[in-house]
């Protein structure tokens, strides 16, 4: 069942389209990373998709219901974790934890028992009474989840939520968001980090220029988006004529050349890496380091949007 | 309902949970108050012009009629006389001043009053033109000459009375009639001792004239005293500073990431404003009863004893205040600039209200929420006129629903 279906959907501003006819199925109970540059669309895509910003075009069916319709059926079911921190710094972490399990209508014992719950699950409830304005990056960013989670959502929205913080806490997040969708909870991820995604993320979507680019698991992504292989190969004594000798090899789709160092792309259809490593031996080329890159959803993006992903 | 009242809840804990700027506040507007209040005590007290007495004498004995004629009054007062009257006489009788009783004259004018509801009018009424109001009434009861002679021919005689009634005078206004008249009846005595001395008659103990001071009757208390009106002046301030909440609950709220947040739970937009601006008007009214508990017990200022109106008035102003913070956020659509606009909007209200100084501002004052809530408490302290006090209250409600229609108008202006 498709926790998400959205239909054309186009949110335009005046002049300025932000999303562009954009068809997304989201499957309830898995991880969908949402990916894209700066100025891609996704936050606006996530803006309608959690009902806090106006359809310009096109439908949304959250859990089900339409978005239009629905909103505060749908609020009540899902969560959000937003990029900036959205808990009140001079209060406690119980205090914040609370007010916003108040939101979605929580009350009495069984807010109290939400609230330990999301503390525990985010590992604060030892410090619950402290102000969280003194809390670290990676304190505040799990209060920043526990705020969200704490109704028990079953589609919680995580946009960019390790932003900052230190890698033994990135590594808890990511636990977090794991045992999250163990037990149910489907997940929509954005991140600039790439390895991220590929630790918790089932599916993919590439955005770009406000369409939807590409979907599928990162596996799918890269057999059906990378076609060429890649390696870096440096060289002793290394010259323009040779560099543009390599380039000219049939096979080779891209040779660029920083001091000793070559990067080259193959298309294997042609010429196989190991083809061309075995032709630069035989003519006698004084190679001094090889390194064949496996394509990942790094070069899938690269490929398909000709950024990297924290350009 | 119960979601406006836990936003009211959380808006009230944000802001005590917050203690190290709320004591700051409440510190410094305190020693603002006791600073102005004393500093600043002279200039509500001194009056460089001669002090107005009435004099009405029912008396017509020979002593009465010498002692008023040394004090030379310069002609009777009206009640309800323009308020050039005075003047005139002063001016007509300007020559003879100078050459008669020149030390008197520095300190007192003089007046003949026609009656005891003349003079109580002159002191009291509000009706009466400020030149033409006198400080203090001296009256000659019937039968005083005859009493001070009786008395003289008696070994244990006791003083006879002149009663001196003081009015809605400044305590320097009463300190003035109170030497001067002193003085004079004390010079009185002496010379009734020196001529009982040359006429070879012994000196009885209690022959003399003593005064009797009275407050008149009024339905009015006294003007505010320098303490009083800095600490009604500063309590407009501080509730006035209650339009930071405002602003940073609406830049918080609604246009920052809180606000964004928000908008993805399911509690409707009205529960939360109504919610978080009661919490913060309510805020600002026990920040204002605090300061109203403090300069009343500490530094004794007069806040009346209608604490039902000291309270409307409060809360109205904390309203007005807290909706004009709202607004200037959303007109400007940025926290610190409407943060900036709260601050200049303070200072500039406060100032144009007769806060900092006491001061008319003409028509100018008008603009300044303080001085709806400023007139509203001053009748009602001083004047105990709860009508014009609601009045004021009412515009202070009128402002509110300005200042939210506004903030309602422009939130919807960035929606479209």
């Amino acid at each position: 069942m498709n926790i998400i279906e959205t239909s054309k959907l186009v949110k335009r501003y005046k002049q300025h389209t932000a999303v562009d006819k954009i068809d997304l199925d989201v499957r309830e109970g898995e991880v969908f990373g949402l990916l894209g540059p700066n100025g891609a669309g996704k936050s606006t895509l996530i803006g309608m998709l959690v009902g806090t910003l106006k359809v310009t075009e096109g439908s949304v069916r959250v859990l089900g219901k339409d978005i239009s319709r629905d909103s505060s059926s749908i609020k009540q079911d899902i969560g959000y974790v937003p990029q900036d921190l959205a808990f009140f710094e001079k209060l406690s972490a119980y205090d914040n934890v609370i007010y916003w399990g108040r939101l979605y209508g929580l009350r009495g014992p069984e807010l109290k028992a939400a609230v330990q719950e999301a503390l525990e699950f985010t590992g604060l409830w030892e410090r619950r009474k402290d102000t969280s304005e003194n809390f670290s990056g990676g304190m505040k960013r799990r209060l920043n989840i526990a705020c969200a989670i704490v109704h028990k959502p079953k589609l919680l929205f995580m946009d960019e939520p390790t932003v900052g913080v230190d890698p033994q806490s990135r590594n808890s997040i990511l636990e977090s968001i794991r045992k999250l969708n163990h037990n149910g909870t489907t997940v929509i991820y954005t991140s600039h980090y790439m390895e991220e995604v590929e630790a918790i993320c089932d599916r993919v979507g590439i955005m770009d220029f406000g369409k939807l680019i590409a979907i599928g698991t990162i596996d799918q992504l890269v057999t059906e988006t990378v076609k060429e292989e890649f390696a870096t190969i440096e060289i002793n004594n290394m010259s323009l004529q040779l560099a543009e000798a390599i380039k000219r090899i049939p096979g080779v789709t891209y040779c660029d050349r920083n001091q000793n160092v070559l990067t080259i792309h193959v298309n294997p259809e042609i010429m196989s890496t190991i083809q061309l490593l075995e032709m630069l031996i035989s003519k006698r080329i004084d190679i001094k380091a090889i390194n064949v890159e496996k394509p990942n959803l790094e070069t899938v993006f690269l490929t398909l949007t000709g950024k990297k992903l924290r350009d | 309902m119960i979601n406006i009242y836990y936003q009211l809840v959380h808006s009230l804990k944000c802001i005590f949970k917050d203690t190290k700027p709320l004591i700051s506040k409440i510190l410094t507007f305190s020693l603002v108050i006791l600073v102005l209040g004393s500093a600043f005590s002279d200039m509500f007290d001194t009056n460089i012009e001669p002090v107005k007495v009435g004099i009405l004498n029912e008396d017509k004995g020979a002593l009465s009629t010498g002692i008023i004629q040394v004090l030379e009054p310069l002609g009777t007062l009206d009640p309800e006389a323009e308020a050039t009257q005075a003047e005139e006489d002063e001016e007509n009788t300007e020559d003879e001043n100078a050459t008669a009783d020149v030390s008197i004259g520095e300190w007192m004018k003089v007046y003949n009053v026609e009656s005891e509801e003349d003079g109580r009018a002159l002191a009291c009424d509000d009706e009466v033109a400020d030149e033409n109001r006198i400080s203090a009434m001296i009256h000659f009861p019937e039968g005083f000459t005859d009493k001070v002679t009786e008395n003289a021919d008696k070994s244990d005689g006791e003083a006879t009375p002149i009663t001196i009634k003081t009015g809605r005078s400044t305590q320097v206004d009463t300190t003035v009639v109170k030497c001067v008249f002193d003085t004079f009846t004390n010079s009185l005595n002496a010379d009734f001792a020196v001529q009982e001395h040359f006429d070879g008659k012994s000196l009885p103990q209690d022959l003399d004239i003593e005064n009797g001071y009275t407050q008149m009757e009024t339905d009015a208390e006294a003007t505010p005293d320098a303490m009083s009106y800095y600490a009604i002046a500063m309590l407009m301030m501080v509730l006035l500073y209650g339009a930071e909440y405002g602003c940073n609950s609406i830049a918080d709220d609604y246009l920052g990431v809180i606000g964004e947040r928000i908008k993805t739970t399911p509690i409707k937009r009205y529960q939360q404003y109504i919610g978080k601006m009661l919490g913060m008007v309510i805020a600002t009214t026990l920040q204002g009863i605090f300061i109203v508990l403090l300069t009343g017990l500490v530094y004794g200022a007069k806040w009346g004893s209608n604490y039902l109106a000291l309270l409307a008035i409060i809360f109205s102003m904390s309203a007005a205040s807290v909706t004009l913070g709202a607004c200037l956020c959303m007109i400007t659509r940025n926290g610190a600039r409407g943060q900036a606009m709260v601050s200049l909007i303070v200072i500039a209200c406060t100032f144009l209200a007769g806060g900092f100084v006491k001061m008319d501002m003409g028509a100018l004052k008008y603009i300044s929420p303080n001085y709806y809530a400023q007139t509203a408490m001053f009748n009602s302290i001083y004047n105990g006129d709860t009508g014009i006090a609601l009045q004021n209250i009412g515009i202070l409600w009128l402002f509110v629903i300005g200042a939210s229609a506004i903030a309602i108008l422009m939130s919807r202006r960035k929606r479209a």
